[in-house]
């Protein structure tokens, strides 16, 4: 037997596959050879290392990204799952755990060594008047506090509740009172120049002022292109018509093209409104 | 008590409602499905691939062939893991066979961190060092032959027999056993190179 042979053979005489005449004669080049002797020992070792492999855990997402792919039936992860177990996982570690102590005892320390000391203490801040006035001072700081928050968001909730139940309309309104400020600003930029121009110039009335007051109706044209996220490009005009006394608008009319354009899901309503009429 | 075949047969029998359920539509059933058995194929997609994210892909797509062809399996042909085990290997198979991952990516392996997943136990010396043997000898197996690797992967980690790799590579068993041999003296004398050049040594068993 050559070591090539025993190589050959290596695998049936490892799992006893062969007749016990070859596996003898293996034994026997087994004993006289040590590079073979040392192939078939590490040959061995390799096979139970490879039986021991670890297996990986798959991540979360992957059972998510399958049933997506599949039955369209996606599982949004739990509050808990998804957002209060990898955010403290790293804390639950001894390594972390042991981090995170240190660093309170260091800012135990700071806070005892530079925070608010008991110097500026007096003994009239325990006067009864006193500890009344700062408790109720306190009380109040934090219930306006509480009472602007509460006024915030439900100001937040009901403009989210307008944007949901109607997006198009929001849109709408947003463009208008810009539009509406683009206007006025205008307005008064002109105001501003036609009080300015008669103490510049002397003049008590300018021509075009009398001009413009001859004519019944002015038009004035205001296009506006708003660029809004989740939309390349929104644009809409709007046909401002007043009267000869520069009176408010009468009719203000805007085109919205929001059906062309693709919008967030959670704005999106069965509504399909093109041209929306004068307001 | 239940004996040995009476648990079998007891979990043929879970085995096929499960199938059941998930054909007549119901998402949990499903669910469990895709949750008992995705872990498997993930490790069986990783050791061809050795790249996570292509073992996520390759992972999706197994479940996809089996959501469409849920209706063919057969319990009494074999059970449910096994059918499943076996879209698995043909589906990975077929993608190694026209696929060429290792020229694509082969730049990247650097970048791939091969122990993300346990970033949260402490490591101690013992699973480093196990970490290690178990990269040592991923990478020693991927260095091998496209054939060799295959027969070597789905013996030894698969633990399939001869005749079922011939079955799945088309091959002669014949050929399936000296690949097999091939495979496992090649990979243990890269390793013995590789492991005396790291310092592993035959004494550093743990």
């Amino acid at each position: 037997m050559t070591c090539a042979d025993f190589e050959n053979l290596l695998t049936e005489y490892a799992e006893g596959r062969l007749d016990r005449i070859v596996s003898g004669e293996i034994e026997q080049h087994r004993r006289n050879c040590p590079q073979c002797h040392l192939l078939f020992q590490e040959v061995s070792r390799l096979v139970d290392d490879l039986h021991g492999l670890p297996e990986y855990e798959p991540p979360e997402r992957l059972v998510n990204a399958i049933l997506k792919r599949t039955s369209g039936v996606y599982k949004r992860p739990s509050f808990w799952q998804a957002i209060v177990v990898p955010t403290f996982r790293p804390f639950l570690t001894q390594r972390f755990a042991a981090a995170t102590a240190i660093m309170f005892v260091f800012l135990f320390m700071t806070v005892s060594l530079i925070g608010p000391g008991l110097s500026g203490v007096t003994a009239d801040d325990f006067t009864p008047r006193a500890i009344y006035k700062h408790a109720d001072n306190f009380t109040h700081s934090v219930y306006h506090r509480l009472q602007a928050f509460n006024q915030w968001t439900t100001d937040m909730r009901a403009e989210l509740q307008l944007w949901r139940t109607d997006w198009a309309g929001r849109i709408d309104y947003q463009i208008i009172t810009a539009l509406f400020r683009v206007y006025e600003n205008t307005q008064d930029k002109q105001q501003i120049k036609r009080e300015n121009a008669p103490s510049k110039t002397g003049e008590p009335e300018s021509p075009k002022g009398q001009k413009k007051e001859g004519k019944p109706v002015k038009k004035s044209y205001l296009p506006l292109r708003i660029p809004i996220d989740g939309a390349k490009r929104y644009s809409a005009s709007i046909d401002i018509s007043h009267g000869p006394d520069d009176a408010p608008a009468e009719t203000a009319c805007i085109q919205s093209r929001a059906s062309h354009v693709e919008f967030p899901a959670m704005f999106r309503t069965n509504r399909n409104e093109n041209v929306r009429q004068p307001l | 008590m239940l004996t040995g075949q009476q648990e079998g047969k007891a979990q043929v029998e879970t085995e096929q409602k499960l199938a059941e359920r998930c054909l007549s539509g119901d998402p949990e059933a499903w669910e469990t499905l895709v949750r008992t058995y995705s872990k498997r194929i993930y490790n069986l997609a990783y050791r061809f691939t050795k790249k996570f994210h292509a073992a996520e892909e390759l992972t999706q797509d197994v479940f996809v062939k089996i959501y469409q062809n849920l209706g063919s399996f057969r319990p009494e042909s074999g059970s449910l893991q096994s059918w499943i085990m076996r879209v698995g290997r043909n589906l990975i198979i077929d993608q190694y066979r026209h696929s060429h991952w290792e020229k694509n990516v082969a730049g990247s392996e650097e970048l791939e961190t091969v122990d993300f997943e346990d970033k949260e136990r402490p490591d101690s010396y013992q699973t480093l060092f196990q970490r290690e043997k178990a990269k040592l000898l991923m990478d020693g197996l991927h260095s091998l032959p496209e054939e060799l690797k295959q027969a070597v992967l789905l013996r030894d980690l698969e633990e399939m027999t001869y005749q079922e790799i011939a079955d799945l590579l088309r091959i002669p068993e014949g050929t399936v056993k000296s690949r097999i041999n091939r495979g496992r003296i090649e990979l243990a004398r890269v390793l013995s190179h590789r492991g005396r050049h790291l310092g592993f040594t035959e004494s550093s068993e743990i």
